[in-house]
């Protein structure tokens, strides 16, 4: 928990690539979790399937959701997380490839907390993140989250 | 007086009253005689009375049975006290047969003849006719035929009767049955077609979404990895070799352009449509100023109609205006004095609006190309574009009902038309 991780849902490995290299040139150190779809996120955040018995009481401090996913998409994604009073209030950054309106209002209905467009670069992250108060993530503090 | 007193007296007056007698007698044989001629005369008469009535009942018959339509009187027992030829064909009987005999010896009792009853009774009862639209009946012999059939009430000698003159209907009947049917099917076919056709524009919104999702999805891993490259090894790539890569990466600018002129070109037709007053003259001034403010050295002159209104989509008629300006604006970059006019007339009964400029103009024999997607008439290095303006100019002016065409000459500038379906 205090490491900030960052959990990233992502199928696409050049995306997870281009990711990971940005925050990695920015220095942005934070333990990244990668999920390949909208199941593994879930079985990562609540300890099912392969992740049975984590410690779920270190919750990321950020989640990178990608809308279009194998299985169960982001937005589906995105429901259950803030359904459930464990995962209720984890700042969740949408990934979109397009300004495909009606995705990024769903999304926003459901609680999402910002939107970043694909490829994740540096800039585009840091102004997310900026946004929702996460400072210590982009310069790798490693400060306590407020929740 | 005493006749033995005076018998010459006596035979006097017998002779008188034999005279009188005589007289009375031969008056009386006339009488009866001009009686009696009366009498034959009234006789003769008469006969000829019974002869000329009996022609008219065979007229009154002849004309009862010419009449194509079925005739026929029926008491309220069911008794038929008369029918012409016609009523007898349709039962496939004859007339002498039908005279006298009931309903249900010609048609089913249980299926036909109660209801023929039904509306005989209500006629008799009530004095009223009843006009029946169609009646479907089944003959004996298998045979159905449609019906309209009038029922007058109707006194037969002192019989309570009803008189029936039904016309045969079947051929219209099952001319309007295969009408509807035709119909049916029609519509069962445009219903058909219509889900069809929602079919395919489902279709098509997926692989819209699927373009905009997985044919940019690989062009960012492209650019985003030819960027790493570009961040990363920059130090050691020559200048050719980093060339080379911004090359790479202006193409795939390029084609994600492409991508998102094609997404776009595909929403002009999905998306709702509603008319509403739109100022033309301002809209025209509206992209001529921001062109001309985004180049503020060109020298263009402007002459744009005023006080233009229409009735149509805000947001397309907008995307019509940006991309006819921008089109002239572009056309006549190599222009030492643009002149770009906008304005509307007539054509053909119709509201016609033009944008006209001086500028490269166009070789007429393309003209069919110009509104092809992505159909360019110029190099890219003489004049950018992707060619989607004049596309959706098309498009949309066939939302509206109206359509588009062109004219120019190479060198001699252009002038674009669109109606937007307004009769004049």
């Amino acid at each position: 928990m205090s490491e900030g991780t960052i959990l990233l849902v992502e199928d696409n490995p050049s995306d997870v690539g281009l990711a990971r290299r940005a925050l990695e040139k920015k220095r942005i150190m934070n333990p990244l979790v990668v999920a390949q779809d909208g199941q593994e996120a879930l079985d990562y955040l609540f300890g099912t399937g392969q992740y049975v018995g984590r410690d779920l009481s270190e919750l990321p401090s950020v989640i990178l959701l990608d809308i279009n996913l194998p299985k169960l998409d982001g937005l589906s994604v995105l429901r259950k997380i803030r359904e459930d009073a464990r995962t209720k209030f984890v700042p969740v950054i949408m990934l979109t490839t397009s300004k495909e309106e009606q995705d990024l209002v769903t999304s926003y209905d459901l609680g999402a907390n910002s939107y970043i467009r694909k490829p994740v670069d540096f800039s585009q992250f840091a102004e997310a993140v900026g946004q929702l108060g996460l400072y210590w993530l982009v310069l790798n503090q490693s400060a306590t989250p407020k929740h | 007086m005493n006749m033995t007193d005076r018998p010459d007296l006596e035979i006097e007056t017998l002779h008188a009253e034999n005279q009188r007698l005589k007289e009375q007698y031969a008056f009386m044989t006339q009488a009866l005689q001009g009686s009696d001629t009366a009498l034959l005369n009234q006789i003769e008469e008469h006969q000829k009375a019974m002869e000329a009535l009996g022609h008219s009942k065979t007229h009154l018959r002849r004309v009862i049975d010419l009449v194509p339509h079925a005739i026929f009187a029926k008491d309220a027992e069911g008794r038929y006290l008369l029918v012409n030829r016609a009523m007898a064909a349709a039962c496939s009987s004859s007339v002498e047969e039908m005279e006298d005999a009931l309903d249900t010896d010609f048609f089913n009792k249980a299926v036909e003849v109660e209801r023929f009853r039904a509306a005989d009774r209500a006629v008799i009862a009530t004095g009223q006719r009843q006009v029946i639209p169609i009646e479907t009946i089944r003959f004996m012999n298998g045979n159905v035929r449609y019906f309209n059939i009038i029922k007058i009430p109707f006194n037969f000698g002192d019989i309570s009767a009803v008189l029936g003159v039904a016309t045969d209907i079947t051929e219209r009947e099952q001319a309007r049955l295969e009408l509807a049917t035709l119909n049916d099917d029609l519509e069962e076919r445009v219903r058909q077609r219509t889900a069809e056709l929602e079919a395919a524009n489902k279709e098509l919104e997926s692989f819209s979404y699927s373009v905009s999702h997985d044919l940019r999805s690989p062009l960012r891993g492209v650019d985003g990895w030819s960027l790493a490259l570009l961040e990363d090894y920059g130090d050691i790539l020559d200048e050719q070799a980093k060339g080379y890569l911004n090359q790479v990466r202006a193409e795939i600018q390029r084609m994600s352009v492409l991508i998102d002129d094609m997404l776009k070109l595909s929403r002009l037709s999905r998306d709702e449509m509603h008319r509403e007053p739109v100022d033309c003259t301002t809209l025209a001034t509206s992209f001529a100023e921001r062109v001309q403010v985004a180049s503020p050295e060109r020298r263009v002159q402007w002459r744009i109609a005023q006080g233009v209104n229409t009735n149509a989509d805000l947001s397309l008629l907008r995307q019509v205006f940006q991309n006819l300006i921008e089109n002239a604006w572009k056309f006549t970059a190599k222009q030492e004095m643009a002149v770009i006019e906008f304005g509307v007339v007539e054509v053909e009964g119709e509201k016609a609006y033009f944008v006209k400029d001086n500028g490269a103009g166009f070789d007429m024999a393309y003209s069919a190309k110009l509104f092809g997607a992505f159909q360019r008439l110029h190099r890219v290095a003489d004049y950018p574009g992707t060619g989607v303006g004049l596309a959706t100019v098309q498009r949309i002016a066939r939302r509206h009902g109206g359509r588009v065409w062109a004219e120019g000459a190479v060198g001699n500038g252009a002038t674009f038309w669109f109606t937007l379906g307004e009769k004049v």
